[in-house]
């Protein structure tokens, strides 16, 4: 049974043809102790293949690598920490000053250009009201005076016509 | 494998990339036969990888590309050398490496001879024999490794199996598989 | 990492434009030219914000406190305060053809449209300056200017309507 199972895999092993299950399969079965004497040669291939496959680095040469990069880590790591942490650092910075202004300006509508106009204000609104009554009055005054310009005293008036007609 | 993460540091290196190192030195022993060789070849492997720096982290596939480059480091070596390839003796490894007595013995020498024979392949036999029959990878991975179309690395694997069978059946005495 | 930055700063951007588009929707004329008169000690300064034209509404406000003769009037000056975010006076009897000048000089008009000009003999010089919003044709500020015994500088902030304002004046012409 086995024997036939060992010379199929072995076709398809010289065939080019077994997938990489196949092939362990095949390594596995070849690895038993009382192995028909036909079969010993290819023990032998394999047994071949599993040794080079056991070979490794030697400790001590792993140990320079690792040497070579830590002496060449050490300054990298300083660079490496400072630069980006300085970038983010200024963009903090511009944020924090964007979201303060921003918050300012918010909260406080009645501060335009940096001048405080709520101690401008009258006291009550009777007041702003009498104030608000001169000032249109002046104003219509005004327009009166330029839109008349018979008047006597109106030296030179010049308009923008679309408002007087 | 895979891709790595995070900014790379030599402990992040240390765990994620040097263990690969076998596998890359197996190859160049392979291509360059001379332990010491292969050695300062793997040095100076690793040095090319971790200069890479963050660039590590966009690669898919660590293992197969660190693969190529130490084939490639490896060609190059070969080359500047002026070296041939074929006809020369298969390396010597230290005393630990080689099959101990006994199982030279047991095995008629056949074992020690394998090293020889897959060294007197065609160059790419060898390497693909090198990737799939002892390294145990798949065939994607061996065309990413030698830039190899997978017609090519099927026809040299067959070519390489079949050599080394004739090769080491010549040296026993029983030839009861149907040959190809 | 890269994408992350663009979007920290399409962020911070975002966050910056709607503070440079705010401090120029509330600025007036006063604010942009002549902050140094606020602070002088010759200058009064009066201001009227938006709450408080608000609060004209809720008032009951009659005519007689206003001395005005005419409910109609009366109605019409309300009405006209209905659209009023601020007013702002500037006054000065101290050097008032300077400041008129001055104030002549600095306005820029581009932003401003000069709307009448009065030069009489007796002294008085007026100016008429008004940014008007070609969509809507509402006025988002309307200035006066008096150079003559004094120095006066009229800011109306709003949304006003010239029409209303023009028809206002005539009938209080005709008084």
């Amino acid at each position: 049974m086995e024997d036939k199972k060992l010379n199929q895999l072995l076709e398809r092993y010289f065939a080019g043809e077994s997938s990489l299950e196949e092939e362990n399969q095949l390594r596995t079965l070849l690895q038993s102790r009382d192995l028909p004497e036909k079969w010993l040669p290819y023990q032998a291939i394999f047994q071949g293949l599993e040794q080079e496959a056991a070979i490794t680095l030697p400790s001590d040469i792993e140990k320079e690598i690792l040497a070579q990069i830590e002496s060449e880590t050490a300054p990298r790591i300083r660079q490496i920490t400072w630069k980006p942490l300085l970038r983010y650092a200024a963009a903090v910075a511009v944020l924090l000053i964007a979201i303060t202004w921003w918050t300012n300006s918010l909260s406080e509508p009645e501060t335009t250009a940096g001048i405080d106009w709520s101690k401008y204000e009258p006291e009550t609104p009777e007041e702003a009201a009498k104030v608000y009554r001169d000032a249109i009055l002046k104003l219509s005054t005004a327009l009166n005076n330029g839109a008349n310009s018979a008047a006597k005293n109106v030296k030179r008036v010049e308009t923008v016509g679309q408002f007087f007609e | 494998m895979g891709r790595l993460r995070g900014v790379m540091n030599a402990e992040q290196f240390k765990k994620e990339v040097l263990p690969v190192k076998d596998k890359l030195y197996r190859l160049a022993l392979r291509m360059l036969r001379e332990p010491a060789d292969a050695q300062d070849a793997i040095q100076e492997v690793f040095l090319k990888i971790w200069r890479q720096g963050t660039a590590l982290k966009k690669i898919d596939n660590i293992e197969a590309w660190a693969m190529r480059v130490t084939k490639n480091h490896c060609l190059d070596r070969l080359r500047s050398r002026n070296r041939q390839t074929q006809a020369l003796e298969p390396y010597q490894l230290d005393v630990d490496d080689r099959p101990s007595a006994q199982e030279q013995l047991e095995q008629g020498e056949a074992i020690g001879q394998l090293r020889e024979l897959i060294g007197q392949l065609p160059e790419k036999q060898k390497l693909v024999l090198q990737l799939r029959d002892i390294e145990g990878m798949a065939y994607q991975e061996i065309e990413e490794i030698l830039d190899m179309p997978l017609g090519q690395v099927k026809t040299n694997l067959f070519r390489a199996r079949q050599k080394i069978r004739k090769l080491l059946l010549a040296v026993s005495k029983e030839t009861n598989i149907h040959g190809r | 990492m890269k994408k992350t930055k663009l979007i920290f700063w399409v962020f911070t951007l975002a966050l910056l434009a709607p503070l440079l588009g705010y401090s120029q929707s509330q600025a007036n004329v006063i604010d942009k030219y002549f902050q140094q008169y606020v602070d002088s000690e010759d200058f009064t300064v009066v201001y009227i914000s938006g709450k408080m034209f608000e609060m004209f509404g809720k008032l009951d406000i009659d005519k007689e406190s206003l001395s005005m003769e005419d409910d109609g009037d009366m109605e019409a000056i309300m009405d006209i305060a209905k659209e009023m975010k601020g007013l702002r006076i500037l006054t000065t009897d101290k050097n008032p053809e300077k400041y008129y000048k001055e104030a002549k000089a600095k306005i820029n008009t581009k932003e401003y449209e000069v709307l009448m000009t009065v030069r009489s003999s007796d002294g008085d010089n007026v100016e008429f300056l008004v940014q008007e919003n070609k969509e809507t044709k509402k006025i988002a500020e309307l200035l006066l200017l008096v150079g003559g015994d004094e120095f006066v500088l009229l800011s109306f902030v709003g949304n006003l309507d010239m029409e209303k304002i023009v028809r206002l004046a005539k009938e209080l012409d005709n008084n």
